[in-house]
């Protein structure tokens, strides 16, 4: 019986789903702010990530609230700080948008993910 | 939420040996959906067999695992977007009917977890202050059951609840559970779980860690 036990016991614990290792770039800043509003049209996109990244292979876009993509020029990298990723805008009118990035990291692992804010309310 | 085509471990109880091969046959990134089958084997007489009681006979283990997280909600649930379940399924079949005189039955298996990530809430969702270390933080619930389906022990039942939380770094990641028993047979006992997962390829990222071609 202890024996049998011990056979359930070791399928249920390695049957747990979650405590897998997760990856490696994440965001750590932003500006505008995930989720937050500015008064006025930000002059650009600045992300941080946690980690270094490649530009050829990493970029940014954005959207309004309607899902209407919006022109603008290629994201690059600060020239001062490998792990941030800008993205010159033009003047935004009021409202709400959505970024979203994709980079890959110096260590070759790719991440991605958006946020909204809102401009001048 | 990883999306591996193939994975495998090394570990479980008694140091037994486990492999897995997985096929992915949903995966939809809108709607953070995923879905795998595969076969999980754990290799008999690869662990401590007489000192922890490690098997000595093969398992295979048809499994299905599923992963949702909820990111694809409303604006306005904005508190509810960071939530994620996990759960896997799966059914051992041992390559032998009995060890040592006990018998060896086959046995359903399933688990599910409920994570809430505060890196999504932060930095996906909504700004709301946090800064290291509590923007890397997993809190999650895991729950396991194992059923015996015949050779005498059909409908026993061993199961946990398993509250914790994940904390991830650039280096390292630890998690930290409690276990408590869920069944009858699983006993009255408390206990606990810690894992340490160490990036190597962040940590050598010149040797181990660096990519075998540049572009």
């Amino acid at each position: 019986m202890r024996r049998v036990l011990l056979q359930l016991l070791t399928a249920a614990a390695l049957n747990l789903p979650a405590l897998g290792a997760l990856a490696h770039a994440f965001l750590d800043q932003a500006m505008p702010p995930v989720g937050g509003a500015v008064p006025a049209s930000p002059k650009e996109i600045r992300l941080t990530f946690s980690e270094g990244i490649e530009p050829r292979f990493s970029g940014i876009e954005i959207a309004t609230g309607a899902g209407q993509a919006i022109a603008t020029g290629p994201a690059f990298p600060d020239p001062a700080d490998d792990k941030q990723l800008v993205l010159s805008l033009p003047p935004l009118a009021p409202g709400r948008y959505r970024v979203s990035w994709h980079v890959v990291s110096v260590d070759t692992h790719r991440t991605e993910g958006d946020y909204t804010f809102t401009v001048g309310r | 939420m990883g999306t591996p085509e193939t994975a495998g471990d090394v570990g479980g109880y008694g140091g037994t040996l486990n492999a897995e091969l997985d096929y992915q046959f949903l995966l939809n990134a809108p709607h953070q959906a995923l879905g795998l089958i595969g076969i999980s084997t754990g290799f008999g007489h690869t662990g401590r067999v007489q000192a922890l009681g490690a098997p000595d006979f093969t398992t295979i283990s048809p499994v299905i695992d599923f992963g949702k997280g909820f990111g694809d909600l409303p604006e306005s649930m904005l508190w509810l977007r960071p939530l994620a379940i996990t759960g896997t399924f799966s059914f051992d079949f041992p390559t032998k009917t009995q060890s040592a005189g006990f018998p060896n039955p086959n046995s359903f298996n399933f688990g599910f977890s409920f994570q809430y990530s505060l890196e999504y809430l932060q930095h996906h969702v909504k700004d709301i202050g946090l800064s290291a270390p509590f923007d890397r933080l997993v809190p999650l619930v895991e729950v396991s059951f194992s059923t015996a389906v015949n050779r005498g022990f059909g409908g026993q039942t061993v199961g946990t609840i398993q509250p914790g939380v994940i904390w991830f770094g650039q280096y390292v990641q630890v998690g930290a559970e409690a276990i408590i028993p869920a069944s009858r047979l699983a006993g009255h006992g408390y206990g606990g779980v810690v894992q340490l997962h160490f990036y190597l390829d962040d940590i050598f990222p010149n040797s181990i860690g660096r990519p075998l071609f540049r572009y």
